[in-house]
């Protein structure tokens, strides 16, 4: 008991302080490295692909999908998307080839000497044309997924205001700092996969279908993610995997940053529609929205970021009609993907905008139009759902305020100086029926020695699990965190867990853990000690031949969701959060600065303060990046700054001391992963228009545009 | 690819003679790149010339050798003192770590439209040595840099620079898309020496120069901000490029100036 | 080219193309903690101490460390010891890619009796990029360091 609250030190601290721990790069290898032959084209039929007569060849391992045994489709949910391109490529980067060969340098060598020809069609490469329908390049209309939701009876208008804004958040690249990695391990005709990942499992579903047989994957050390190596690695995965079948040995891929940024998934662009309605006072009496996201080439995850994003486009303000309508979109670039947030960033900076806009234009202030708009015990989602946490959203915008002395800093009129405010949530865990899906499952081994073994498929990607489940584990068990084991996840070893992602880590997969950890207690005898312990264990494993002990998740009997109307609550819990922003403006470069941040949380439990404030400090970091310094040059299909000179990410000198705290209440922790990089864009802006009174409703406010706007 | 190790000046004029196609190492903060682009053809190692590094005072001014770095020049007391615009200007250069490699010979002879220590170097006047088999000359920067990535130089080999000690007032400013690390979006160096303004800035030319314009318009006495648009106007051409707006670096350059002028005038 | 050079206090002897990097030259001689961020000097993963001075180990070629001593994490052990301690105790550590930079030169830094504000240690990070911690924690450690 006790160690719930404790900042107990990451149990893989000093591996990584002292540069021992092995990233898949670091890891012995003696085998071949990889390429993929790409498109340079955004949309188009292959017609030739030749090989220079004049270079040899012969060394190379050259697969294209011909080599594919089972089905050439990455599995995710519609099935759209190709490991190797057929004779159809649509987008730029989209891999053709193979290529793999003991030195790097043949490998550039051998790239030059393909030749590959192709017809081009009409490519569709903005949102715009795309919903235009300039060229059909997917379905009938270009359309991924329609997803639309209404609640309630439309007010009298006649009586009310009315606000029609736009807003729009780009693409963002998740920067992780080590770039996608990946190795086929040959042995005995069989390939054992190690590498960079969040989803083991996931990877392990795409080789089966590029298989037809179950491959080992292992996860190896992680060195960053945030979405980025959710489904990506499924990829990597199957281009070791087939190079390495074909040269029978060990194949690795480790790409450069320039191809990292340039090819891999981003944050989904996205235009969001608001017409809303309110009386004098701010009071919201309807609220139109609708939403256009940007999928890129191939559907990958975007259904379910476009889920995410509606369930969190109105915030969790209440009013008697909400309608929200939401299309995705094909476009042909590369395909995006997740990235911490997962569609809530984006929402989140446009209600919290929007809710700004609607305060200035009554002047009214930013505060007051939130009090006015708070949920109440009657308040309902926007897919009608009575949310338990509604009645804590006051508390945490209360403390926020008053621990930044918002309102009296927004009233002082300090030049080229401003504050602004955005108060927001993030549902925890799978949306919808996701976590029913998903089926989650955790083993937990007792061991003679009485140590228990954790067997999940929840991965360490910095994010702390390898410390925090442990620590949770031990202290249902009251035993040390030295006895708790846990080793990077294996799929031949560990239950399916799910996905290391959508933020329910220690809510779904955590909890599921601590049920288990309970049915250990019951089985075994008494324990007051260590000593007693070790002999309760004892008893319990020469009575018993089963060593495991295992909990499948079940969706709590009170969230309803029906998925085909999308109704319900979409979410087994959210984490509540209000975070204020103080930005000045260099008048001489329009450069702007944020000079303090307040980010006040109410995220349940918190397990272990210190890593819980990293997590925050670390998702608000790329929050100011999304909001002020990050922008994807894409020009005709091809991200021009694929460089890091050019793909700007702030530094130590560009952030401010961020004040995190937290109220503790429930028993049970939410999600926390996510919620800080949901709100910094929105904050910032606000801030924006109370410093130099011009309102941005796109991302990132670069200085170009802060000097744009104040001509 | 070939690549060459000077062992001493000599050496190096011999290699530089025998390959005037290869790359000349004086630093190595831009090569990794270069040779990732295919743009060397084979390299003279230069590093290893321990006697070009080095910062000397003397009576009436300061000579810097080629291959010293940018952090030493950060660090040296006799700069900070007698030529302050040289340190601020090493201070916002890339980062900690590239300015123990980067050479100052190495970032004039790139001739990068975006190099930082051009500038403030052309209004301090800085001379630079140019050393050949067949002798040694020494001009002023100002006619070395002459085109987009070209400098006048004849099998030439950078040695030094070297900068009179004046009493100088200075300005110096250089934005970038952060704090620390950029690539200059805009730079302004700016001195005033005797009554005469001497004036330059990065990436607002194809190549580093003096704005001839400005400093004749600034060492007259009666002008507006019309006039200062103007004669700017004529010193400037930006590109638009991804990294910045043409509007953004004119507006900018001229906030500056009136930056620049408003500290003289203290 | 037949390179000589002392890496962590260990002579070598090495045949290697002259205009290798020198990054790769030392993470295949297994010395790992040098890691590849970006390959051109703007994230300071690969930083390593060359003749004393920190530089970021991507832009160096081989022919450049030809009678050269060469620290890395891995040489630094005793020296670094106070500096990674405080990383691990205050948080500064999240999935650790960017922690050898860092440690490398905070150490630099602590060593060379830098400032001992905030604002000055964030500026003297300028080579060096974390995506995970929003560096507070790291500059938290780097002050403790200087106690």
């Amino acid at each position: 008991m006790g160690l719930i609250g404790k900042s107990l030190k990451r149990v893989d601290a000093s591996s990584k302080a002292d540069g021992s721990l092995k990233y898949t790069d670091d890891l012995e290898f003696n085998g071949r490295h990889g390429l993929v032959v790409r498109s340079q084209i955004a949309y188009g039929k292959i017609t030739s692909i030749k090989y220079e007569d004049k270079f040899d060849f012969s060394d190379f391992t050259i697969v294209d999908y011909r080599d594919i045994d089972g089905e050439n489709v990455n599995p995710i949910l519609m099935d759209d998307q190709p490991f190797l391109a057929q004779n159809i490529v649509r987008f730029i980067g989209e891999p053709i080839l193979l290529l793999a060969h003991k030195s790097k340098k043949a490998l550039n060598e051998a790239q030059q000497n393909i030749y590959i020809e192709y017809e081009e069609f009409e490519a569709i490469l903005t949102l715009e044309d795309s919903q235009d329908v300039k060229n059909v390049i997917f379905g009938d209309d270009n359309v991924y997924k329609t997803i639309n939701t209404q609640k309630g009876e439309e007010p009298n208008y006649s009586e009310l205001n009315v606000l029609e804004k736009t807003y729009y958040t780009p693409h963002q690249e998740q920067l992780y700092l080590e770039p996608q990695s990946m190795i086929a391990r040959y042995s005995n005709e069989k390939v054992k996969i190690i590498g960079s990942m969040q989803c083991p499992f996931y990877v392990e579903s795409a080789l089966e279908s590029l298989t037809g047989q179950k491959i080992e994957i292992e996860q190896a050390p992680t060195g960053g993610a945030f979405g980025g190596k959710e489904d990506y690695p499924s990829l990597m995965a199957a281009y070791v995997y087939l190079l390495s079948k074909k040269s029978k040995q060990d194949v690795k891929i480790v790409y450069d940053r320039v191809e990292d940024i340039a090819f891999t998934t981003k944050r989904h662009p996205t235009k969001m529609k608001f017409k809303s309605h309110f009386d004098s006072y701010g009071k919201l009496h309807s609220l139109n929205i609708d939403i256009s996201i940007d999928g890129g080439a191939y559907s990958t995850l975007t259904p379910v970021v476009q889920a995410r994003t509606i369930l969190h486009i109105a915030g969790f303000y209440d009013c008697e009609f909400i309608k929200v309508t939401s299309n995705s979109y094909a476009t042909n670039t590369p395909p995006n993907g997740a990235f911490r947030g997962f569609g809530a960033p984006q929402a989140i900076f446009a209600i919290e905008r929007h809710m700004d806009d609607i305060a200035r234009r009554l002047d009214v202030s930013p505060s007051k139009i939130r009090e006015i708009n708070l949920p109440t015990a009657d308040s309902t989602s926007v897919t009608n759902a009575k949310i338990d946490e509604y009645k804590r959203v006051k508390n945490i915008f209360n403390l926020a305020r008053e621990k930044s002395d918002f309102d009296k800093k927004r009233l002082d009129k300090r030049q080229n100086r401003g504050i602004g405010m955005a108060l927001f949530m993030h549902g925890g865990g799978f949306t919808g029926i996701g976590e029913t899906f998903l089926d989650s499952e955790v083993w937990l081994d007792l061991h003679k020695s009485g140590e228990v073994e954790i067997k999940i498929s929840s991965v360490e990607m910095g994010q702390g699990a390898l410390t925090v489940l442990p620590q949770i584990v031990a202290d249902t068990l009251n035993l040390p965190l030295s006895m708790i084991i846990y080793k990077n996840p294996n799929t031949f070893n560990v239950a399916n867990s799910g996905p290391t992602v959508a933020s329910r880590t220690v809510m779904i997969v955590g909890e599921l853990l601590i049920q288990t950890a309970k049915k250990i207690l019951n089985a075994l005898d008494k324990y007051e000690n260590i000593q007693e312990y070790k002999e309760v264990v004892s008893k319990y494993l020469n009575a018993n031949s089963s060593k495991r002990f295992t909990s499948k998740y079940k969706k709590p009997s009170y969230i309803k969701w029906d998925e085909d109307k999308f109704y319900g609550n979409g979410y087994d819990g959210y984490s509540l959060a209000c975070y204020i922003a103080e930005v000045e403006v260099d008048p001489i470069t329009y450069q702007v600065k944020v000079t303090d941040f307040y980010a006040y949380q109410d995220v349940g439990k918190v397990i272990n303060p210190t890593l819980a404030q990293g997590q925050v400090e670390g998702g608000v970091a790329q929050g100011i990046g999304f909001a002020l310094y990050e922008r994807v040059v894409m020009e005709s299909g091809k991200i021009k700054n694929s460089h890091l000179t050019d793909y700007v990410i702030p530094m130590a000198s560009d952030l401010p001391k961020i004040e995190v705290g937290f109220i503790q209440s429930d028993e049970k922790a939410k999600g926390l992963g996510e919620l800080p990089m949901n709100a910094p864009a929105a904050a910032i802006a606000n801030a924006l228009a109370n410093a130099i009174d011009v309102e941005f409703d796109t991302i990132p406010i670069t200085p170009e545009i802060v000097e744009q706007r104040c001509r | 690819m070939k690549y060459l190790i000077a062992k001493n000046l000599d050496d190096a004029l011999t290699l530089r003679e025998e390959n005037p196609n290869f790359t000349l190492l004086f630093g190595a903060s831009d090569i990794a790149l270069k040779m990732k682009n295919n743009q060397v053809s084979g390299v003279v190692d230069l590093t290893h010339l321990d006697e070009l590094s080095y910062i000397r005072k003397n009576e009436n001014s300061i000579k810097i050798g080629a291959l010293t770095t940018i952090n030493a020049i950060l660090q040296n007391r006799d700069i900070t003192q007698f030529i302050p615009i040289l340190s601020e200007a090493s201070k916002e250069f890339a980062s900690h770590q590239i300015r123990n490699i980067a050479s100052l010979a190495g970032n004039v002879a790139n001739a990068s439209p975006v190099a930082d220590m051009i500038a403030p170097l052309l209004v301090l006047n800085a001379k630079v040595t140019l050393l050949s088999s067949k002798g040694e000359r020494t001009i002023f920067l100002s006619d070395l840099i002459i085109g987009f990535k070209s400098l006048d130089l004849n099998n030439e080999i950078i040695t030094s620079f070297e900068i009179e000690i004046q009493k100088r007032q200075h300005y110096y400013r250089k934005v970038g898309p952060r704090a620390k690390l950029n690539i200059a979006k805009l730079s302004l160096a700016m001195v005033k020496q005797d009554e005469r303004y001497f004036i330059s800035g990065a990436s607002l030319n194809p190549y580093v120069k003096r704005f001839t314009n400005l400093e004749e318009l600034l060492n007259g006495k009666n002008y507006s901000d019309v006039d200062i648009k103007e004669a700017m106007d004529k010193d400037i051409s930006p590109s638009g490029s991804f990294r910045s707006t043409k509007e953004y670096r004119r507006k900018v350059l001229f906030n500056m100036l009136g930056e620049a002028l408003g500290k003289f005038a203290i | 080219m037949q390179i000589r050079c002392n890496i962590n206090h260990k002579e070598y002897n090495l045949e290697v193309e002259a205009t290798s990097r020198v990054l790769d030259v030392i993470r295949e001689l297994g010395i790992t903690s040098p890691k590849e961020g970006c390959g051109e000097g703007e994230c300071g993963a690969c930083s390593i101490f060359f003749n004393g001075k920190l530089v970021n180990s991507c832009l160096l070629l081989a022919g450049q460390i030809q009678n050269a001593k060469i620290l890395t994490l891995e040489g630094l052990y005793e020296e670094t010891k106070i500096v990674r301690e405080n990383f691990e105790t205050t948080g500064a550590i999240q999935c650790g890619f960017c922690t050898s930079g860092f440690v490398l030169r905070s150490y630099d830094y602590v060593k060379e009796s830098g400032v001992k504000d905030e604002q000055s240690v964030k500026d003297a990070l300028d080579g060096n990029l974390c995506r995970c911690t929003g560096y507070q924690k790291i500059v938290d450690a780097v002050i403790k360091s200087m106690a």
